[in-house]
């Protein structure tokens, strides 16, 4: 057997990309790593698989701990992390959601192609950048009232519909039709809805972004076809979360957990895998917190949406109807869902917790859209700045061999504090720039922090979720215009 | 009082050393606005608040979540941190006098939250040294 040692850690490859590090100690079941060899010499630089090995010990927790192939170091669980544990007896972790509740991507499609775009790149670049808020401190796109808020966090995306910044269709292609109805409002704190308040519509910082980008490779076209893509389009894609009202409220829970259960929590290798009990008041006061916050990152993501569509109308002068500007699909990478697994031949309900891991659900699932039924789920992978995305489809292996998860990104191999000092924002920006790649950004040390050579190869993530068949390759896209905090 | 910050993959860490806890205290806060922002950062309105917590370590996670917060809500950068601290059995509690920078008069991105995460709080033989990983 071929085996994989790091000073502490002993792995065994138990297929190809599929190593396993065997259940001891405190473990109540293995963890399972999907990677290369060369993404596990990466993985192995940094505590993902100290975290991912404390993860397995988290009660109630089914088959297996996973990682991705992008995993990296988190806290408390890894990013990257995929862990199932029972709804009824187990216990659902704030630390296994993260901090940025429902940070996710969307991509919306257009009838537009790149030659409509050439010529427009820096005029379009500087119109997004105006109109959707990105950074600290630039408020949202709209000024909400607390009583806007309340009902945000209550109907998610149904209150941009209602107030005319989304149609049917946009809920209908967006994960849970962008509403957790689990939501109580009342279960999120006054802090964190005033955190809220002025971020209705803005991107944040770190790697949040909004990208225009063209489709310049298919590898389904059957899929391709389903999902409207075709060589040369023009497509978006954003990605944000639910800003600082959710930062706080993962913030609010992980005390509560902390005050109300010390003791479990003593039992832990670390603070961070903080859990309250399935079935306990705070758990379902989590998780009818966390859905509310949920439903605020879609409505987010759907008034950014708003603002692009603005904006292109704008610079095109055509109505975005006209376009064709439609919402393909919106999944969450940061998020833990009651979902049915089948365990030991059986159905059984699971918190499925995602952190920096993306749902990538198969043909007949029926959590699915209509029209994405008979297709398989979405998902979108993006890569680092300047460098290629990726459109996948939920693959057939993936309810078995990963709860129906896939990775979410490139996943960081380079610290952001070495980046600075390695990467100068001038320069990226100027070999951006030769490649017919516009970015603008709030700051420059995002610029440095989020440098191409600061990722892991995101084709190589990419194949090896297709190879298993967790995750298959719809189709490749190139940047084109950037925005970002 | 002295801080740095220090590598993490994905994050931030601020690392502070000082001859007294207070000074610790002030000493990560002062790092987690260098993490925001290259600019010189100076002036700015005067804020305090007074928050409680059962444990040092929670409430280093409290004092800087409170400066996150207030971060948003008045928009401003917390800078030129006084700290005061007392220990009563179980129960601590802490003093913040800080000055806020105007966001707006500064480049800056975010950092989103505080976490638990490797937190060290280490009395030292030249005094105290504190260690946070903050989520960017």
């Amino acid at each position: 057997m071929t085996t994989f040692e790091t000073e502490n850690i002993s792995l065994n490859q138990i297929g190809e990309f599929m190593w396993e590090i065997p259940r001891s100690g405190d473990m109540l079941v293995p963890a399972r790593i999907l990677a290369s060899k060369k993404l596990l010499d990466q993985i192995s630089k940094d505590k993902t698989l100290e975290q991912l090995k404390n993860t397995a010990s988290l009660p109630g927790i089914q088959k297996y701990a996973l990682c991705m192939p992008d995993g990296h170091q988190g806290y408390g669980f890894p990013v990257g992390g995929v862990v199932a544990t029972d709804a009824h007896s187990g216990c659902i972790s704030p630390g296994g959601v993260g901090y940025d509740i429902n940070c996710g991507v969307r991509m919306i499609t257009t009838n537009l192609s790149y030659k409509d775009i050439l010529g427009k790149e820096q005029s379009l670049s500087r119109l997004l950048f105006d109109k959707v808020p990105t950074g600290m401190g630039h408020g949202g796109i709209l000024n909400t009232s607390s009583r806007d808020i309340e009902d945000i966090l209550s109907n998610g995306s149904e209150w941009a519909l209602s107030h005319g910044y989304a149609i049917s269709k946009d809920l209908d292609h967006c994960e849970d039709g962008g509403k957790r109805t689990d939501a109580d409002h009342t279960k999120v704190s006054h802090k964190a809805k005033q955190r809220g308040k002025n971020q209705v519509g803005s991107l944040g910082s770190g790697n949040h972004f909004l990208e225009v980008q063209r489709v310049s490779e298919i590898f389904r076209e059957d899929v391709a076809n389903s999902y409207g893509l075709s060589v040369d389009q023009i497509v978006i894609l954003i990605h944000t979360g639910s800003r600082g009202l959710g930062h706080q409220t993962c913030s609010d829970y992980l005390r509560k957990i902390e005050i109300e259960h010390a003791d479990f929590l003593t039992q832990l290798p670390d603070k961070e895998l903080a859990a309250a009990p399935a079935g306990s008041e705070l758990a379902n006061d989590y998780y009818a917190a966390m859905c509310a916050c949920i439903n605020f990152a879609w409505n987010n993501r759907q008034i950014i949406t708003y603002a692009t569509r603005m904006a292109f109308e704008e610079i095109f002068q055509n109505s975005w109807e006209n376009l064709d500007m439609n919402l393909l699909y919106d999944v969450s990478h940061n998020i833990a869902k009651k979902e049915v697994h089948i365990i030991d031949g059986h159905p059984r309900e699971l918190f499925v917790h995602r952190k920096g891991a993306t749902r990538a659900f198969p043909i007949g699932r029926s959590e699915l859209p209509l029209d994405f039924i008979n297709v398989g789920q979405p998902v979108f992978i993006p890569g680092s700045m300047g460098s290629d995305s990726y459109i996948l489809r939920g693959g057939t292996k993936s309810l078995d061999l990963t709860f129906g998860s896939t990775a979410h990104g490139a996943g960081r191999i380079l610290s952001r504090t070495k980046a600075k000092k390695i990467f100068n924002a001038s320069e990226i920006l100027k070999q951006l720039k030769e490649k017919n790649i516009h970015v603008i950004a709030t700051s420059d040390a995002t610029i440095s922090e989020e440098a191409p050579g600061v990722y892991k190869d995101v084709s190589e993530v990419v194949n090896i979720s297709d190879f298993l068949g967790i995750g298959d390759k719809v189709a490749r896209t190139f940047p084109i215009v950037n925005i970002k905090g | 009082m002295q801080y740095h910050l220090r590598d993490h993959t994905a994050d931030i860490a601020v690392e502070s050393t000082a001859l007294t806890l207070e000074e610790a205290f002030a000493g990560i806060a002062e790092g987690l606005a260098s993490a925001h922002s290259d600019d010189p950062l100076s002036g700015g309105a005067k804020f305090n608040f007074t928050i409680s917590s059962e444990s040092i370590e929670s409430l280093l996670f409290d004092f800087l979540a409170t400066l996150i917060y207030e971060r948003d809500i008045y928009n401003v950068l917390p800078i030129n941190h006084t700290v005061q601290i007392e220990q009563k059995k179980a129960n601590w509690s802490l003093s913040s006098v800080y000055h806020g920078v105007p966001i707006d008069s500064i480049i800056s991105r975010e950092i989103k939250a505080v976490t638990y995460s490797d937190m060290a709080i280490e009395r030292m033989p030249s005094g105290w040294r504190i260690y946070v990983v903050f989520d960017v």
